[in-house]
């Protein structure tokens, strides 16, 4: 009789919206974050060669060569980069444990590859934007936006820093739990 | 156990138990922040427990065994705190309005709130119970005797019904 009330309570709590669990949220996520890294390098490749575009037609001085040539080579190495990099890592992760941690190791893999690539490209973009303003200020060319341009540079690029920074920290907690999985998995061999 | 099995058995355990495991973590992770992590320590510990199991009780137990414990360590780590706007926001998210389809949902989404408000020893057994577990097999999760998981779960009961009963009135 009491179990009437338990039966109802519990049809009702087992009818509730779940979240989905463990594995299938993990493949989610791992999916997204792939995506979500890819297609912003497309874009940022594809609007580097724009740019560059628009510099050489649109403005066509010599600094503005320089810079589109600096540009079009960034792009170039990217696109290089992208499909090097995430190349068969776009399959299904799989239903078991085993085929999915092959695949989230080997996309970690590739993240940390892109990280390290990333802070070189950006290391890259400071020094050539950087001395790109440099010369321009001394040389004495629209001096009077040098200082808008390069406060302007100064927070993408600390912006830049700071995502990759918080990327890569989440990239350290998920390989140490890939390795943990990874080590159990071993240990059976 | 060979690993193809385990592998097997890891599937089968996240693809028929994964939504018990994920209201088991609603009741006992009230932080909307705080579960996805739960679920990925259960799912950890789940795979690391699963040599363990020689198919003596039924898989769902086993689970709900696993998940019952890891949740424990995490409320150590992690105590709850009290009633905060994220977790109560967490709940009224997991319960839209519209109709009668709203209605279900706002009743299972008071019933979560009402077990996740019970004092732990409570909430373990009324938990089990309402995935379906018998009071020997929660006895047998939790490592009590099953008079002490009766009493438990008539207490939790009666707690409950009162809990829903003030939401209603």
């Amino acid at each position: 009789m009491a179990d009437e009330e338990l039966q109802a309570w519990s049809q009702a709590w087992t009818s509730a919206p779940a979240p989905e669990a463990g594995l299938s949220a993990m493949k989610r996520k791992d999916l997204l974050m792939l995506r979500l890294i890819v297609g912003g390098d497309l874009l940022g490749c594809i609007g580097c060669l724009a740019l560059a575009l628009w510099l050489v037609f649109a403005r066509g001085d010599s600094t503005a060569l320089v810079v589109a040539a600096g540009m079009a080579v960034l792009a170039v190495a990217g696109f290089a980069f992208l499909g090097w990099n995430w190349r068969g890592l776009w399959a299904d992760a799989g239903s078991t444990a085993r085929a999915y941690l092959a695949t989230a190791l080997a996309r970690h893999a590739a993240r940390r590859r892109w990280l390290a690539f990333c802070w070189w490209i950006g290391a890259l973009e400071v020094l050539f934007f950087g001395g790109v303003i440099l010369w321009r200020w001394r040389s004495g060319v629209a001096t009077e936006r040098v200082l808008d341009v390069t406060l302007f540079s100064l927070a993408i690029v600390a912006a830049a820093a700071w995502t990759l920074q918080w990327i890569a920290q989440k990239e350290r907690r998920t390989g140490t739990e890939l390795a943990r999985m990874q080590a159990d998995i071993d240990a059976e061999d | 156990m060979e690993r193809r099995e385990r592998e097997q058995h890891f599937g089968q355990a996240l693809a028929e138990h994964g939504a018990a495991l994920a209201r088991l973590v609603a009741a006992y992770e009230r932080r909307p922040a705080l579960r996805e992590e739960l679920l990925q320590e259960i799912a950890l510990a789940l795979w690391q427990a699963l040599p363990a199991f020689r198919g003596e009780a039924s898989l769902k137990t086993f689970v709900l065994r696993v998940a019952t414990n890891r949740a424990m360590t995490h409320l150590a780590r992690r105590p709850p705190a009290t009633l905060d706007i994220e977790a109560a926001q967490g709940i009224a998210d997991d319960s839209p309005s519209p109709q009668a389809v709203a209605e279900q949902q706002h009743a299972a989404a008071a019933l979560q709130r009402a077990v996740a408000e019970l004092s732990l020893p409570l909430k373990q057994v009324m938990s089990l119970a309402l995935e379906g577990l018998g009071t020997g097999e929660i006895a047998e999760v939790l490592g009590i005797s099953e008079s002490n998981a009766a009493v438990r779960l008539h207490r939790g009961k009666a707690l409950v019904r009162a809990r829903l009963g003030g939401q209603h009135g």
